[in-house]
């Protein structure tokens, strides 16, 4: 049996999730006071909240089945001594085996009791433990919990949650129990040779520190090689991406670079793992186990010395082996509990999150459904603005475009007015009111937002379209999709409006995708309607569609959009033109298309480099 | 920077069924599906075949460390012995410390060295197969790729290929030296009495059906297990993912009680599971342990019957008990089994899979002309299904012309442009490059033949001079700085912290869609192949580097022959022939129109409308589109 897993944490967990400190405190969310994780034991006692009793029951219960576990191997010291002494009667030999047979039976009790109420407090509580974390995450801002930089949310609250409850099902209870053996039977021993026990203990004491020196030189290593198999890992899946590339140059597989070396990479630092690491796996177990030796010398000692009966010295000798190998468990679980903490930092990580306030109840009513950016600055990072000194009015009911380069902050606007993320300064305001003021469903009744990567639901479409009013008829959700240019496709489906979509489903397109989340913001028809328009281009017939929906989106609402196409944002009322020079990305020119084109700025430059591109030919 | 479209366009990375797939199998004590340990090993011992000797060097010297675990057990019970003879001496017991001493270093040097023998050798052995799997998807038809879910073949190139290191490094060692020591330790037994060997083997007479009953019982519930697992995985995942969705479509409530819903099953599930499986589970753990209840009734019976001596009962005490812990170890690993199999097979379906028939010889090419003749092509789905996406293609493209592909999305441009450079082989008729059938010749000379940019330009963790270096791995500096100029890349290049030598990728820098496209164009320029294919090589380009972009797409074009994919009709308006694609309800692809740009429009078919639909979009302000729109469509 190798004691110790050298190569620790499993795959999945390194790609899923980086190394625990990838999960520093996000901004938006400052830790507030202690966090949630305070080192692996306390913390699962926190998590296991009104089913620590259980919990303690297990434990209690895997102490007890380790003192019956120690009853046969006590009643075989007995034997031998009396079989010495040349006592050992038929009567006594009745003794032996019903006493054996009853710890036998105390063992299953005890142990079933334990493992019942270790399995059962575990799965309810991790389950409790679960939707109280995803109900903190849905107080979260929607920015911080769907940040890359929070960490996975979802691989939390599935895989770590999981890792959680494999290590307070099987791991904690194992741990108790082999550590409870060797403690009853050395408080047994104590009572026969005080000196004698001391040697059965002296490996255990020396073996300790070095225990939990070694495995903290394995925890910082684990950590590294994560760190490092991370990077190789994704070389991988990047190689895997980038197949077609691969192919068509001729570099695939060894013959590219990358992912030669990435592979290579795995290997070495793997490798490299396995050397520093595998004897030091060894050396503690190995201490221990000298303890048998030891305590032969000892018994040989006092034995043949006088200073105990030969009796006293045989019951060691019996008993010496049954102490030490439970421990060896605790080395096997140590890997377990190793991977238990990480998942619980990471759990800790998502939970320190500080929620986004929100009032339950009207406080303010909006006027209008202007929308107002009072001075508003932001970053995702602190100290590093993204956008700064915005100040901007869409008045109701006309078309705001937002222009400009890539990293210029656009989609930050309409994600500071969806309150996405709050700004670090100033106020963004809809008819008046500060967003913060308002509920969340005094926000989202006055706001609609159409995402430029369209998320559907594993669902019908009908589904899809209805989401923001369940209780639409048929002909709502038909006259949405016709207004949304969506209806023609849709019909043409085998199930029409009833075809799933997703996984197993049918696929659309681009386009077809966007239609529908179109379809489904306009039967929502709230008043103010912020558009990320897809930058990718479409088929013109899909392009001409989308346009047309688009139009139909326009109507009598606060649109605000960031604009790629040419014709959206030449009939924009309001054009913002954002630009970052060397900081934050700023508004620095306003106006509508001819005010721009006649400013002869930023904005006419563009203007007139698109319109050269917008008139490019290829030929050979 | 970028940070912020992100947050909008939702970010999870998993999707449903990733989770499902791997998150189910945190291997708890309990049992799995029990394939039989020879199938499994049928499967997972041919991946030792790489370092064998490495692998029977390690197994060797496990069994001789896990021998030497015995030995302790020998020196107490010798050591007893002389206590109960009465004949020892404190200078004989000395001894057998000093003996013990020994076995219980040898012991853990060996399982040190054996452990460190069977890593290294796995190590290797994996770095090997991922190699192997890395060429191998390279020569199979593209369809094995774009046929799985997305992140599945990544996912068996990192993880399923890890825990094959399960059973390399670890169950190899382990369930040999448990095998030899349970065999020599039986012997052992049998030969010192055979009655009381019986007696301390019995349990297994137990053990054995518990162990399959459970397993049974296990096996019976685990797809259902499994089930709820998913099912809760999968609602949390969507949770995650929708929850910008979700909140602003005040949905959050139904959507909250739905996945708490599936938390709970799973919950209740797992709870119920465990209720039903935990007797035989204990059963088990307890009685593999606790021969000492067949060896005490057994032993006493046949000492005090005179037919045992002493030594022999002392002996059984000693060493009999708790040899069948090497048991355990079997019995745990055919739980891992099912895991490390399935890892296997996943692993082999890559490793095994058929390459695209590749011959050895280069062929003699004429001019670099294309030839399309009766092509047809199905795409194969997840299922298995087949579906025609090309039916009756031909076209040719003379040295040196344009010829663009055009048409709505779905009616096979894409598929067409790949399987100009054998991504897949063709189902019906032939695409021949200079003259010569694509599958006469061997992939090197058709991709010297033929440079594609591709609509979402792929860029690999390495520095941006080795991103463009790609293109000819032997060209200089020069020759890629001179490649960078062309593609209208230079001067933001060296406008970078590093320049050529930035790095890419998630730790480097980020590059817009635009640059990201030129450096792929500089790629393509260094190969300087005859024949370039552009499929959509605007599409993500950020508006404001379009007129770059183009320039250098000009510049590629240059003097090749050139089929190029786009949606944007004015820019293909002079190319030597336009094929336009069409597949009405969902039918194969197939080109319904042919011909120069004055010449479709003359003809007033599909291309003059989509000619139509386009320039609208593109010169007519939004709000008086609809009404000349609608009369459009």
């Amino acid at each position: 049996m190798s004691l110790v897993d050298v190569d620790s944490d499993s795959s999945n967990d390194v790609s899923a999730h980086g190394t625990p400190d990838d999960v520093a405190p996000t901004p938006g969310g400052t830790v507030s006071g202690r966090g949630f994780y305070r080192g692996p034991v306390r913390t699962t006692w926190r998590l296991f909240g009104d089913r620590r009793r259980e919990m303690a029951l297990s434990i209690g219960m895997r102490l007890l089945q380790a003192v019956f576990i120690g009853v046969p191997v006590a009643v075989v010291a007995w034997i031998v001594d009396e079989i010495r002494l040349d006592r050992f009667s038929s009567s006594d030999a009745w003794l032996a085996v019903v006493i054996v047979a009853a710890s036998l039976v105390a063992q299953f009790v005890t142990g079933w009791v334990s493992n019942r109420y270790a399995w059962v407090s575990t799965f309810e509580a991790i389950g409790d433990a679960r939707i109280r974390s995803l109900q903190h995450v849905q107080r979260l801002p929607i920015g911080v919990a769907s940040s890359r930089r929070t960490g996975d949310v979802s691989a939390v609250m599935t895989s770590d949650f999981e890792m959680v409850s494999a290590f307070a099902h099987n791991s904690l209870p194992v741990i108790f129990g082999a550590i409870g053996l060797p403690i009853a039977v050395l408080i047994g021993l104590a009572f026969v040779d005080a000196p004698l026990m001391l040697s059965v203990a002296l490996s255990i004491v020396v073996a300790v520190p070095i225990f939990l020196l070694i495995n903290r030189r394995f925890t910082s290593a684990a950590v590294e090689r994560a760190d490092l198999l991370a990077s190789a890992n994704s070389r991988v899946v990047e190689y895997v991406q980038g197949i077609g590339v691969a192919r068509s140059f001729n570099q695939t597989g060894r013959k590219l670079d990358s992912f030669r070396l990435a592979v290579n990479d795995v290997r070495r630092v793997n490798d490299g793992m396995a050397v520093k690491l595998v004897p030091l796996a060894f050396v503690s177990m190995g201490i221990v186990m000298l303890g048998v030796p030891i305590v032969i010398a000892a018994a040989a000692y006092r034995g043949f010395g006088g200073a105990v009966d030969v009796g006293t010295a045989v019951v060691f000798l019996v008993l010496v082996l049954r102490v030490y190998g439970p421990l060896i468990q605790v080395g096997v679980q140590v890997e377990n509990l190793r991977l238990g903490d990480a998942a619980l930092r990471r759990i800790g990580a998502v939970m320190d999150l500080a929620e986004q306030q929100q009032p339950i109840e009207p406080t303010v009513t909006p006027t209008s459904h202007d929308v107002e950016f009072d001075d508003v600055g932001f970053g995702y990072e602190p100290g590093r603005r993204v956008v700064d000194d915005l100040s901007f009015t869409a008045a109701a009911g006309t078309m705001t475009a937002i222009v400009g380069a890539s990293g210029t902050g656009k989609t930050t606007i309409l994600n500071l007015i969806a309150r996405f993320w709050d700004p670090d300064e100033g106020t963004v305001r809809i008819g008046g009111a500060d967003v913060r003021e308002l509920t969340a469903d005094q926000l989202f009744d006055a706001v609609t937002v159409v995402f430029q990567d369209v998320y559907l639901f594993q669902g019908t479409i009908r589904d899809n379209i209805a989401f923001g009013r369940p209780d639409a008829s048929d002909d709502e959700i038909e006259e949405a999709a016709r207004a949304a240019q969506a209806h023609h496709f849709i019909a043409a489906l085998p199930d029409g409006y009833l075809t799933r979509i997703g996984e197993g489903g049918a696929t659309l397109s681009g386009g077809e995708r966007q239609r529908v989340s179109i379809a489904r913001a306009l039967l929502k028809s709230a008043p103010i309607v912020l558009l990320d328009e897809a930058s990718a281009s479409v088929d013109p017939l899909n392009e001409r569609a989308l346009h047309l929906a688009l139009a139909e989106l326009v109507r009598d609402t606060t649109l605000i959009v960031v604009a790629h196409r040419l014709s959206t944002i030449r009939s924009a009322d309001q054009i913002l033109v954002l630009d970052t020079g060397e900081g934050p990305g700023r508004i620095v020119e306003r106006g509508t298309h001819d005010q721009l084109i006649d400013l002869d700025g930023v904005y006419a430059r563009q203007w007139r480099e698109r319109s050269r591109a917008a008139n490019w030919r290829i030929t050979a | 920077m970028c940070k912020s479209e992100e947050v909008l366009t939702g970010s999870a990375r998993l999707d449903v069924t990733e989770m499902t797939a791997t998150d189910t199998d945190h291997g708890d004590a309990g049992p799995d599906h029990a394939p039989s340990v020879a199938d499994g090993f049928r499967v997972l011992l041919p991946f030792a075949r790489i370092g064998r000797g490495q692998y029977a060097a390690s197994a060797v010297t496990a069994a001789l460390g896990t021998l030497c675990q015995l030995g302790p057990f020998w020196v107490v019970y010798r050591a007893i012995m002389e206590f109960l003879d009465g004949t020892g001496t404190r200078g004989d017991l000395y001894r057998w410390a000093l003996i013990a001493l020994v076995f219980v270093v040898a012991q853990h040097a060996l399982m040190a060295w054996s452990t460190w023998l069977s890593h290294r050798a796995a190590f290797a052995t994996l770095e090997q197969l991922r190699l192997r799997m890395g060429d191998r998807l390279g020569a199979v038809p593209l369809g094995f790729v774009t046929r799985r879910r997305s992140g599945e073949i990544q996912r068996t190139m990192n993880d399923d290929v890890e825990r094959l290191e399960q059973f390399l490094a670890h169950a190899i060692p382990d369930l040999f030296s448990a095998a030899v020591t349970l065999v020599v330790t039986t012997v052992w037994l049998f030969v010192i009495d055979w009655r009381m060997a019986l007696a301390a083997v019995a349990v297994l007479l137990v053990c054995g059906p518990l162990m399959a009953s459970g397993a049974r019982k296990g096996a019976d519930k685990l797809d259902d297990y499994h089930r709820a697992l998913s099912r809760m995985n999968g609602s949390v995942v969507e949770f995650v993912r929708a929850m910008p969705v979700v909140r602003t479509f005040n949905r959050s409530e139904e959507t909250f009680a739905e996945t708490k819903d599936a938390i709970e099953d799973a919950a209740a599930f797992q709870a119920a599971w465990g209720r039903e499986f935990l007797p035989s589970f204990t059963a088990f753990y307890v009685l593999i342990v606790s021969n000492v209840v067949t060896i005490v009734p057994a032993g006493v019976w046949l000492w005090q019957t005179d037919s045992l001596s002493t030594a022999d009962l002392v002996f059984f005490f000693i060493v009999g008990l708790g040899y069948l812990v090497s048991v355990m170890r079997l019995f745990e690993f055919s739980t891992q089994l099912a895991h490390l199999t399935l890892a296997a097979n996943v692993v082999l379906e890559l490793d095994e899979a058929e390459p695209l028939p590749e011959v050895p010889d280069r062929a003699e090419l004429g001019a670099p002309r294309i030839e399309v003749d009766g092509v047809g092509f199905s795409h194969q789905g997840l299922d298995d299904s087949r579906r025609r996406v090309l039916d009756d293609v031909s076209f040719v493209a003379e040295p040196g012309t344009v010829t663009a592909l055009v048409g709505p999305s779905g009616s096979g441009k894409s598929t067409l442009a790949k399987l100009l450079c054998r991504f897949w082989d063709v189902d019906d008729g032939a695409i021949s490059v200079g003259g010569v059938d694509v599958r006469r010749m061997p992939a090197s000379q058709l991709m010297e033949q033929v440079a594609f940019v591709f609509q979402d330009t792929f860029l690999f963790d390495d520095t941006i001079a080795g991103n463009i270096r790609i293109g000819r791995p032997d060209a200089t500096d020069d020759d890629v700085e001179r490649a960078a100029r062309a593609a209208q890349a230079h001067e933001f290049i060296s406008g970078l912290p590093d320049g050529y030598d930035t790095q890419l990728g998630e730790r480097g820098a980020r590059l817009s869609g635009g640059e990201r496209q030129r450096i792929a164009i500089a790629r393509a320029l260094l190969k300087d192949a005859p024949i370039v294919v552009l499929d959509e090589a605007t599409a993500y380009a950020d508006p404001e580097n379009e007129a770059a972009l183009q320039d250098a797409l000009s510049e590629l074009a240059a003097g090749r022959t050139l089929v190029m994919i786009a949606h944007r009709l004015s820019t293909i308006s002079g190319a030597d022939q336009i094929l336009v694609l069409d597949a009405p309800d969902g039918g194969p692809g197939r080109i319904v129109e042919r011909g120069r740009h004055d010449e479709l429009i003359a003809l007033d078919g599909l291309y003059s409308r989509l000619w139509e639909a386009s320039d609208l979009s593109d010169e007519v302000a939004l709000g008086d589109a609809v009404r000349s729109a609608q009369e459009v469509l």
